[in-house]
C-alpha cells in the first residue's frame, strides 16, 4: 500500500496488545496512518519519522516509563515540535499536572472516554 | 569637724555672721600684728647694732687719737740726738741729770706717768720715776720687741706703780744703727679709761677694752674687768705667766668666745653678733673694733632688752588700734545686719501670731520685694487655714453621727457574737465529717491512681492552662519521655507537628468552648520519631462550670494508619489495573456497536448492549473507588474557579433527563437568582449534586417528585433536594455517609449504587466548611439539605505540611 501524504501520520506508544489492536482498527479506518511503537526505546526512535503528526503516549511502559519518555521527546530538538497527547489509565491529578509541565499537549483517560470521542479529538488536533 | 559644720547650719543669722567676721577678723589680726612685729623688731635690731658698731668704730678712732700722741712722741724722742749721744757713751751714766731733764722736759703737761730708758739687758738706766732704778724688764715684751728693733705698744700693769699703764717701746740705735737701748714712755690709763667712760657706746652698750690677749682691761662692768673674753688655753695662760702681765693676777673668764677668737686670730673686727648670755640668761649683742693701730679692741655688749621692750610697746600699739578699729567695724555689720533682717523679723511675728490662732491679723505691708511674695504665701496659707478649720468643723460633726450609729451597731454585734458561737461549733463538726470523707476519697483516688497508671492508654492530666500534673506510665512509653520530663512541661514536648492554626482550633474547643475535642494528629517522640495519634480531651470544670483541669488520652493509631495508607494505595492500584481491560473492553465493544466490525442482528445488538452497560458500571465503580482513594489520602485538591451552582444544577437536571423521563418523575426547581456564583472546583460541585440528585431520581417511586431549590441566605448558599422516594429508615441514617454503606431497602430495591454517593458529597462539602444534612421517613421520601458557605475553605495543592488528618 502505498503511503498517502496527505494521510495524517500518528505514532501510537502502547504496551497492551488489546489497545495496540484497536487503535491500529480504528485509526487506520479512519483514515490514518499508524505507528506502532511497544516501548520507550522504539518510541523514541520512530518518533523521529519524517511527516509525523500526533504521538499518543501511553504512561505504563516496561522499562521506561512514559514521564521519561515524554521528557526525552521533548528535549530532542527534532521531536520537540511534535505534539504528544498522553493517553492513560493514571487518572491522578498530579498524574496530569505533571504530564502537561513536561510538555504533553493534552491529557485523556482512556477508560472514560469512548472511541468515537477520542477520535473526534484526533481529529480535531490534526486538524 | 562636725560639731563644727553642725554649728554653722544652725543658730540664728545675726550670731552666726558676728561670730564669723570676729574670728575672721581676729586671725587675720593676729597674723598681720605678729608678722609686722616680727619685722619692725628685726629692722629694730639692724638698726641699733648699726648704730652701735658705728659709734663704736668712732670711739676707737678717738681712743686712738688719744694715744697716738704719745705714740708720736715716743718716735721722736727714740730718735733725739741727747739720747744717742747718752747711750753712745762708752760708760752711761746711771740716772745722768742732763739727760734726764731732757725725759722731764719732754713729759711735761703730759699724762706720762714714766719715761725711762733701759739698756741692752734691760735694766732701767734712767728714768723720770726714780723707784724705776735699776729694775730689770728683760721680761717685758716692750722691751724684747724693742731690742729687736721693732717699735712697741702694750698695756701691761707695771711693777713698781701697781697699775695698768700703756707702755710705748721704741729702740735707741746709734751711729751705727745698732740698738743702744730702749725708750720707754709709760702713758697714764686714766684720761683713757675716762674717755671710755663717757662713751656714747655706754648709752647702748657696755663697753669693754680688751687687750690683745683677750684680757679685759677696761669696762663699766667692774665684774669684766681683768678677765679674758673666753677661757684662754694653756698656752696663752702660759706667756701670760713669763710676761708677768698682769703681774701674777689671776684672770678669770668670761662667755665672749666668737669676741676671743676674732681678737686671737687678729682679724680685729667683729660684726655685731647675737649671742646667749649663759650667765645672766638673756640673748644679747657683742661687736669689736680693733683701736687702730694699737694692739688692743673695744667690745661693745648690747642686751636685748631695750630693743624688746621697744618692740613690746609697738606691738600693744598694734593691738590697741586693731581692737578698737575691730570693733568699730563690727558694730557697724551687726547694725546693718540687723536692718535687713527687720522685715524678716515683721514677717516673722505676722506668722508667728497667726500660728497663735490670731487669724484676724493683718499682714505688714511695708515689706518689699521677694519677701512680699513670702508674706502674701504667709497670707494665703492663713486663708486656707480658716477655710480648712470650717471644712473641719462639718466633718467633725459628721464623724461624731457616723461614731454614733457606729456604737449603736456594736451593740447589735455582741448579740449575733453569742449566736456566731453557735454557729462555729456546727461548722467544726462539719470540718470534722469533712476530713473523714476525704481520708476516704484519698484511699479512692490512690485505687483510681492505680488503675490509671497501669492503663493501656496514654493519660494525661493538665491544669486549666495546660500545664501537666500528671502523666501514667503509657504516656511514658507513648512519648518516649519520663515522668519527670513530662510532669510540669506541656504536652507540646511531644507535640508542635501540627500547624499552629490546629492547635489553636483544638485550644478553642477544650478551653472556650468548654468542650471535649477528638481527633487525630501527629507527634514526636523523644527519639524523633513521628507516630500518629487519634486524641481526645476532656475538660474537667468545678461547679461554677470554671475549667480546672483537662484530661487528655491519646492512642497510637500509627499502625492503623499505615494499614489504612496501605489500604487506599491498594485500591489506587488495582483500580488502575481494572481500568485497563475495563477501557479496552469498552473501546472494543464501541467499535461493536457502532458497525466498525460489520453489522449486528439485533439480538446480537442488544446483548451486546448489556455488556456495555455493565462495562460501564464497572468502570464507574472503579472512578469511584479511585475517588474515595484520593480522598482518604487527602489528594482530593480544589481547582478554584468561579462556579455558577444554578447553572450547573441546570446542567446535571439536563443529563438526567431521559432517566427521569423514563421513570415519569417530575423535577421541580427553584433556583434563586440571587444565588450567584461561588469560587469553588468546578468538578465537585458537579459530583455532590450528581450524587444526590442521581440517588433521588433512582430510589424514587413511579410518578415521583423531585424538588430543587436553592436560596440565598446570609452567609452562603441553601441547596435542598428533596423526593418522595422510598427514604431510608432510622437504623441506617446513620451510616448514610459512610462508605460503600447502602441502606436495607436500597438494596433490596435492587437499583444499582456503589454506596459512596454521600460519602463523597459528604466529604467535600464538610472541608468546604459547609454542612450536609438527611433527614427522612421510610416510604415518604428524602431531604437533603447542603448548605455552603460564600467563602470555601478551598484545599489548594501548595498546603500540603503539617495538615496530614482532617
Amino acid at each position: 500500500m502505498e503511503k498517502q501524504q496527505n494521510n495524517p501520520l500518528i505514532l501510537v506508544v502502547e504496551d497492551e496488545n488489546l489497545y495496540a489492536k484497536i487503535y491500529e482498527n480504528k485509526f487506520t479506518k479512519e483514515g490514518f496512518e499508524v505507528l506502532l511503537a511497544k516501548n520507550g526505546l522504539e518510541a523514541l526512535k520512530l518518533a523521529e519519522t519524517p511527516g509525523l503528526n500526533l504521538i499518543l503516549l501511553d504512561m505504563i511502559l516496561p522499562e521506561m516509563n512514559g514521564f521519561t519518555v515524554l521528557e526525552k521527546l521533548k528535549s530532542n530538538k527534532k521531536t520537540k515540535e511534535i505534539r504528544v497527547v498522553v493517553l492513560s489509565n493514571l487518572g491522578q491529578p498530579s498524574d496530569l499536572e505533571k504530564a502537561k509541565h513536561l510538555g504533553a499537549e493534552d491529557y485523556w483517560v482512556k477508560s472514560n472516554t469512548s472511541i468515537s470521542d477520542l477520535v473526534a479529538k484526533v481529529k480535531g488536533l490534526l486538524n | 569637724m562636725k560639731s563644727l559644720i553642725s554649728f554653722l547650719n544652725k543658730g540664728r543669722v545675726v550670731t552666726k555672721l558676728t561670730i564669723v567676721t570676729i574670728v575672721m577678723a581676729t586671725l587675720s589680726g593676729i597674723l598681720m600684728i605678729t608678722i609686722n612685729t616680727k619685722l619692725v623688731a628685726n629692722r629694730l635690731i639692724l638698726n641699733k647694732t648699726e648704730l652701735l658698731q658705728r659709734i663704736l668704730e668712732e670711739q676707737t678712732r678717738g681712743t686712738a687719737t688719744l694715744l697716738n700722741e704719745a705714740s708720736r712722741s715716743a718716735d721722736v724722742l727714740s730718735v733725739s740726738p741727747e739720747l744717742r749721744k747718752y747711750l753712745g757713751k762708752k760708760t752711761v751714766l746711771r740716772q745722768d741729770e742732763e739727760t734726764l731733764m731732757v725725759l722731764n722736759h719732754f713729759s711735761l703737761g703730759r699724762n706720762y706717768s714714766e719715761v725711762y730708758i733701759l739698756d741692752q739687758k734691760g735694766k732701767v738706766l734712767l728714768s723720770t720715776d726714780p723707784l724705776l732704778l735699776d729694775n730689770m724688764f728683760d721680761y717685758r715684751k716692750y722691751f724684747t720687741e724693742a731690742r729687736q728693733g721693732k717699735p712697741y705698744t702694750e698695756i701691761v700693769w707695771g711693777k713698781v706703780t701697781d697699775k695698768l699703764g700703756f707702755y710705748f717701746s721704741r729702740p735707741i740705735r746709734g751711729d751705727d744703727g745698732q740698738v743702744l737701748g730702749v725708750l720707754v714712755i709709760k702713758h697714764d690709763v686714766d684720761d683713757i679709761f675716762r674717755g671710755l667712760e663717757t662713751s656714747k657706746v655706754r648709752e647702748m652698750a657696755n663697753i669693754l677694752l680688751v687687750n690683745n690677749d683677750g684680757v679685759v682691761i677696761y669696762s663699766n662692768r667692774q665684774d669684766y674687768v681683768l678677765k679674758s673674753l673666753a677661757k684662754l688655753d694653756s698656752v696663752a695662760l702660759a706667756e701670760l705667766e713669763t710676761s708677768k702681765k698682769y703681774m701674777g693676777r689671776e684672770i678669770g673668764s668670761l662667755w665672749f668666745s666668737e669676741a676671743l677668737t676674732a681678737i686671737r686670730s687678729g682679724a680685729g673686727t667683729l660684726e655685731p653678733i647675737k649671742i646667749y648670755n649663759f650667765d645672766d640668761k638673756m640673748t644679747e649683742w657683742v661687736s669689736v673694733v680693733k683701736v687702730r693701730p694699737y694692739p688692743f679692741f673695744l667690745m661693745a655688749e648690747m642686751d636685748q632688752k631695750d630693743v624688746m621692750l621697744t618692740v613690746a610697746s609697738i606691738t600693744a600699739r598694734f593691738y590697741w588700734l586693731f581692737g578698737i578699729l575691730a570693733t568699730m567695724v563690727l558694730l557697724v555689720q551687726i547694725g546693718m545686719i540687723r536692718w535687713m533682717l527687720l522685715p524678716l523679723r515683721k514677717i516673722r511675728d505676722y506668722a508667728r501670731s497667726v500660728a497663735g490662732g490670731n487669724l484676724e491679723v493683718r499682714p505688714p505691708d511695708d515689706v518689699q520685694g521677694e519677701l512680699r511674695e513670702l508674706v502674701n504665701d504667709i497670707r494665703d496659707m492663713m486663708k486656707g487655714i480658716k477655710n480648712y478649720n470650717q471644712n473641719l468643723e462639718i466633718r467633725v460633726k459628721q464623724r461624731t453621727r457616723e461614731l454614733a450609729s457606729a456604737l449603736f451597731e456594736i451593740k447589735k454585734r455582741s448579740i449575733d457574737q453569742k449566736r456566731t458561737r453557735i454557729a462555729m461549733g456546727n461548722v467544726m463538726e462539719d470540718i470534722a465529717k469533712e476530713r473523714a470523707r476525704a481520708e476516704n476519697l484519698v484511699q479512692e483516688l490512690e485505687k483510681f491512681k492505680l488503675a490509671t497508671d497501669n492503663s493501656s492508654e496514654h493519660i494525661v492530666i493538665t491544669d486549666a492552662d495546660g500545664k501537666i500534673l500528671y502523666a501514667n506510665k503509657a504516656a511514658e512509653r507513648n512519648t518516649g519521655y519520663s515522668q519527670k520530663e513530662i510532669i510540669n512541661n506541656r504536652p507540646s514536648l511531644w507535640g508542635k507537628q501540627m500547624t499552629k492554626d490546629f492547635y489553636q482550633k483544638m485550644w478553642d474547643v477544650i478551653k472556650t468552648r468548654r468542650e471535649a475535642y477528638t481527633g487525630e494528629l501527629t507527634n514526636r517522640r523523644k527519639s524523633g520519631e513521628l507516630y500518629e495519634v487519634k486524641i481526645s480531651i476532656d475538660p474537667i470544670l468545678d461547679r461554677t462550670g470554671k475549667v480546672i483541669f483537662f484530661v487528655g488520652i491519646e492512642r497510637d493509631i500509627s499502625e492503623e494508619k499505615e494499614l489504612e495508607r496501605m489500604k487506599t494505595e491498594f485500591l489506587s492500584v488495582a483500580s488502575h489495573q481494572l481500568r485497563t481491560p475495563l477501557g479496552g473492553m469498552r473501546w472494543s465493544l464501541e467499535m461493536l456497536l457502532g458497525g466498525d466490525y460489520g453489522k449486528l442482528t439485533d439480538k446480537v445488538s442488544a446483548v451486546t448492549k448489556d455488556l456495555y452497560v455493565n462495562n460501564m458500571r464497572m468502570i464507574d465503580l472503579v472512578n469511584d473507588l479511585l475517588d474515595v482513594s484520593r480522598i482518604d489520602q487527602g489528594e482530593d485538591f480544589d481547582n478554584p474557579e468561579a462556579v455558577d451552582i444554578n447553572e450547573e444544577l441546570q446542567s446535571i437536571e439536563k443529563e438526567f433527563a431521559s432517566l427521569i423521563d423514563s421513570k415519569k418523575l417530575k423535577l421541580i426547581n427553584k433556583l434563586d437568582k440571587k444565588v450567584g456564583a461561588i469560587r469553588a472546583d468546578k468538578q465537585k460541585i458537579r459530583e455532590i449534586f450528581d450524587n444526590i440528585i442521581s440517588n433521588s431520581v433512582k430510589y424514587n417511586k413511579w410518578n415521583g417528585k423531585i424538588w430543587l431549590t436553592t436560596s440565598k441566605v446570609s452567609d452562603g448558599v441553601r441547596v435542598v433536594v428533596r423526593d418522595n422516594g422510598i427514604g431510608v429508615s432510622r437504623k441506617d441514617m446513620g451510616r448514610l455517609k459512610t462508605r460503600f454503606f447502602r441502606a436495607e431497602n436500597a438494596i433490596k430495591s435492587e437499583v444499582e449504587g456503589s454506596g459512596l454517593g454521600l460519602y463523597v458529597a459528604n466529604k467535600y462539602v464538610d472541608e468546604w466548611g459547609g454542612t450536609l444534612h438527611i433527614s427522612s421517613e421510610p416510604d415518604k421520601g428524602m431531604t437533603v439539605e447542603i448548605f455552603l458557605p460564600h467563602k470555601l475553605k478551598l484545599k489548594n495543592r501548595e498546603i500540603k505540611n503539617g495538615e496530614t488528618t482532617k
